[in-house]
């Protein structure tokens, strides 16, 4: 029998905190006295960084994403949302908009919302990487890098504006630059897994295959989900540093995995009939 | 319960203040060196300080150190936003255990037994001077021209019991000071599963049958690095997320502490209740020592 239990059914009353033992309390005059030691970014980082938050975020998300569609709001919505992102300057819903018109590639029109969102609150570099993603989806890649440079200087801690930084630079030809900023990114998130892909692919480019190789195992053991878009590459890299058995292996996994190789194989046939004529 | 102080007059009170908010922060690091001090800062002084939960609960203005309850007021309030809030604490809840769910669910604005608090004079600062929800600066106002910082003293954390109170062998009812106390952290009915719930009905019978009494919990006051540690057990044993990363939470950002203030319930206790058995930490030796 255990001693201490007891069940308790009815909450009655709770102490006052004012009241709590040895508690003071100072007083002061507002004024334009300032406090700028810390900032409202700094003490409320965003859920690209805060991993409690994030998962936190994919948990309510999914359970209850029915009521977000019915009441046409997000999860950190200030009025109906379930997490407090913590503050709200108001550039909240132009940024919504921008999110949903990119994942609809209507990039002019989220860039629209994207820069009416920055009108309002030129800092947040959260805004900034998704104009970012969205001029690079336009093309617009002197834009693209603009802003995730940015957003980098706005917040250091940003793996996300790295990885775009990276991206953007890969896309430009910019080899080494974008392998700085693919290692930018890895230095502050080492588990983002699709930096460490992205990074491959350019080390791969650069004739570094062995890193290239090491980068998509960290891929993987980053977020399995990437494994057959890592497998693919694999079989690619392979097939780049001659080892034409392995890669056989590697797209033997593939159809294993039920992913059509076709297209696949045609391709590394043609990289090895090209290393063959040297 | 635990006895009951009225607040000790600061060298600021509230009718003769710190002309501003950095007077009074020079004041209050220099009283501080030791970081004996925990914080909470406010732009107004209300009547009544407690936790959110509660904070509909309470009749509005209410005043003294025993606030009621009104449990009818919860009910009605728990629209769908506030069930789904309720829903996600209890997932952190059973995920990072009973103590660490509960401060996790504070900081991301679900909803909270605590108050959260902070060891940083200028983070408390700028809760005083900076409003809700964009944290703007706040100059003052004809009906508002007066912020307040709270300081709580360290001495007497007591962080222990927040969690494993996983069966019915766990004590929930403890001796301290002399008094029956609730631990902070207890098992309310409605959360008992069937079978648990049964077992304990079975085992207060077994003791004398029931008997209801008026228990308080005890209080807990943690700063934010025995809640780093907390925690970091708690991400450790479920893998919720990687400890390496800490740093970029707010949780770390704002050097959280929490106070979680006695709450008051009526309780079902065996009649037969064993104290000496019962009782925690010094208290505990002591009436067994004298029993021998």
């Amino acid at each position: 029998m255990a001693p201490g239990v007891a069940i308790a059914e009815k909450l009655l009353a709770v102490e006052n905190t004012l009241y709590y033992p040895g508690m003071q309390a100072f007083f002061f005059r507002h004024s334009a006295a300032t406090i700028e030691s810390v900032t409202r970014r700094f003490l409320w980082p965003s859920s690209q960084e805060d991993e409690i938050y994030r998962r936190l975020l994919l948990d309510v998300g999914t359970r209850a994403w029915e009521y977000f569609e019915r009441e046409d709001c997000t999860i950190e919505d200030y009025d109906e949302g379930v997490i407090d992102r913590g503050f709200y300057t108001g550039a909240e819903p132009a940024a919504r908009a921008g999110f949903i018109l990119y994942n609809q590639q209507a990039c002019a029109a989220a860039i629209g919302k994207y820069t009416e969102a920055l009108a309002i609150d030129p800092e947040d570099d959260t805004i900034l990487t998704g104009r970012g993603a969205a001029y690079a989806s336009a093309g617009d890649y002197s834009a693209a890098a603009a802003d995730y440079e940015r957003a980098a200087h706005l917040n250091s801690d940003s793996a996300v504006a790295y990885s775009g930084l990276g991206t953007v630079r890969q896309h430009a030809g910019d080899l080494p630059g974008a392998i700085d900023a693919f290692t930018a990114a890895i230095n502050r998130d080492p588990d983002y897994g699709t930096v460490w892909l992205n990074r491959s692919r350019a080390l791969a480019e650069l004739g570094r295959f062995a890193d290239a190789a090491s980068d998509l195992d960290e891929a993987v053991r980053c977020d399995f989900t990437l494994k057959r878009t890592v497998g693919i590459d694999r079989a690619l890299l392979l097939t780049a540093m001659g080892h034409d058995d392995a890669a056989e292996v590697q797209l033997r996994q593939l159809d294993a995995w039920d992913i059509d190789t076709e297209r696949l194989r045609a391709h590394i046939a043609g990289m090895r009939a090209k290393r063959i004529s040297g | 319960m635990i006895e009951i102080t009225l607040p000790p007059p600061s060298r600021f009170p509230a009718n003769a203040p710190a002309r501003s908010i950095h007077e009074l922060l020079d004041d209050l690091r220099a009283d501080d060196r030791s970081s004996s001090y925990l914080y909470r800062g406010q732009t107004k002084h209300y009547d009544n300080f407690v936790p959110s939960v509660y904070r509909e609960l309470v009749k509005p203005g209410a005043t003294g150190p025993i606030l009621n309850i009104n449990t009818a007021a919860f009910h009605r309030s728990l629209d769908e936003r506030r069930r789904l809030r309720f829903a996600a604490m209890n997932r952190l809840i059973r995920q990072l255990g009973k103590g660490v769910g509960n401060i996790v669910a504070q900081q991301y604005g679900l909803t909270s037994e605590a108050i959260d608090v902070t060891s940083d004079i200028d983070i408390a600062a700028f809760f005083a001077t900076r409003t809700y929800p964009t944290y703007d600066h706040f100059a003052g106002a004809a009906d508002s021209p007066i912020g307040v910082i709270y300081r709580f003293p360290r001495a007497g954390v007591q962080p222990k019991h927040l969690d494993g109170l996983d069966n019915i062998t766990d004590a929930m009812v403890v001796q301290s000071r002399g008094v029956q106390a609730l631990v902070p952290f207890y098992r309310k009915r409605s959360d008992l599963p069937k079978k648990v719930e049964t077992q304990t009905d079975a085992a207060i019978d077994a003791n004398g049958g029931p008997i209801t009494a008026q228990l308080a919990t005890l209080p807990v006051v943690i700063d934010h690095v025995q809640f780093e540690a907390l925690l970091a057990e708690a991400l450790d044993r479920t893998g919720y997320a990687t400890r390496r990363r800490y740093g970029l939470t707010r949780l770390a950002r704002q050097k959280g502490g929490f106070i979680r203030p006695p709450v008051q319930w009526l309780c079902t206790i065996a009649k037969n209740f064993d104290h000496r058995r019962a009782a925690l930490g010094r208290e505990d030796h002591g009436s067994r020592r004298r029993h021998r």
